[in-house]
């Protein structure tokens, strides 16, 4: 992941911890420098994850600059083959 | 976790029974809270055994010791599952298939839950605690072997009379095509419309909700589709939206430090 750092590259998370803490911790502990959705923020009836179908944690999506998709699944390797492709692509 | 006392239940298993013959029905259901009992303590002694071994680790990491005890992947049920299929046959009938299904659970290898797939299909495709085995359909393939599968397939399909195992049946046969085909392709179409009709009438709501999903999933999220924008807060409470990558690659991870 070091290597597409300052690419047209960006990595979103969305946190499916019970709170914001919780995954500030996590954050913190293991030095994830990227910004997250809170899944189900308090009050918000419906969780992203549940609009996205999502079954199953890790989930990555790869999103080309227009967003459309390239690939959905839990093979983190996969995912990031896929996106250095599609970066290569747009460059 | 509760200790059960397994002595006891064996001790239990081992009196006599006498001259005197125990009304079959209550006997049947003494006799599978007893395996359940059983079973409940092989795993609570297995989790024991396996935290005693991450603790030796541990200790053997700390020490520089390169040895630690061997442990098992997983309990081992097979005596277990001896007893299950022994009270099986004692309980005839619709009696059996409450020792069938966690035989078939516990089971190991193919051909154990080969053997007793075979019992219940052979034996009892008109019982309605067969409903459970539906959710076992769709890894059959894997659990068994793809040429079982299709055996086992064709039967429940000639029998026809029970709408869970049907619904699930037709899931098994499209999920493939659900899963990896484009959602305008003609192949993922025909697979959707087929499948859809045998798992409404199932009415059974897991399979509902698997099949929606799994449609869902390729016609909004499916490949060469355009993300739909979400817009939230981030962990410190800020609005952004997913848009405002539009430009970059993205790599969107759904994670969670559990």
């Amino acid at each position: 992941m070091e290597e597409l750092k300052d690419k047209a590259f960006a990595l979103v998370g969305i946190n499916s911890d019970q709170t914001p803490e919780v995954a500030k911790q996590a954050v913190a502990a293991n030095n994830l420098n990227w910004r997250s959705f809170q899944n189900k923020p308090a009050g918000q009836e419906h969780a992203i994850s549940d609009h996205w179908f999502i079954q199953g944690w890790p989930t990555i999506v790869v999103l080309d600059p227009d967003m459309t998709i390239r690939y959905r699944g839990h093979d983190g390797a996969e995912a990031i083959k896929v996106a250095k492709e599609r970066l290569a692509l747009v460059q | 976790m509760k200790r059960t006392k397994s002595w006891l239940a064996a001790v239990m298993f081992l009196l006599p029974l006498g001259a005197q013959k125990p009304a079959p029905a209550e006997d049947a259901k003494t006799r599978l809270k007893s395996l359940q009992a059983e079973q409940k303590q092989i795993i609570a002694d297995w989790q024991a055994k396996a935290r005693e071994a991450a603790k030796a680790q541990e200790r053997a990491a700390e020490g520089g010791k390169k040895s630690i005890p061997a442990m098992a992947m997983q309990p081992d049920f097979t005596q277990l599952r001896g007893k299950y299929l022994a009270a099986a046959k004692q309980h005839p009938g619709e009696a059996a298939v409450p020792f069938l299904l966690p035989a078939l659970g516990i089971s190991i290898t193919p051909a154990q839950r080969k053997e007793v797939f075979e019992l219940l299909l052979n034996e009892h495709i008109d019982s309605s605690q067969l409903n459970q085995l539906g959710q076992a359909l769709p890894t059959l393939d894997r659990a068994v072997s793809e040429d079982y599968a299709k055996e086992a397939f064709a039967k429940i399909e000639q029998h026809g009379q029970n709408p869970v195992l049907l619904g699930w049946l037709a899931f098994a046969r499209h999920e493939k095509t659900l899963r990896s085909e484009p959602a305008t392709s003609k192949a993922f179409l025909d697979a959707k419309a087929a499948a859809a009709d045998a798992i409404a009438k199932s009415e059974d709501m897991l399979l509902q909700r698997q099949f929606d999903a799994l449609v869902a999933v390729q016609e909004k999220f499916g490949i060469g589709l355009v993300a739909p924008e979400i817009s939230g807060v981030d962990l410190d409470g800020v609005a952004f939206e997913l848009s405002d990558y539009k430009g970059k690659v993205v790599f969107l991870d759904f994670w969670g430090d559990w």
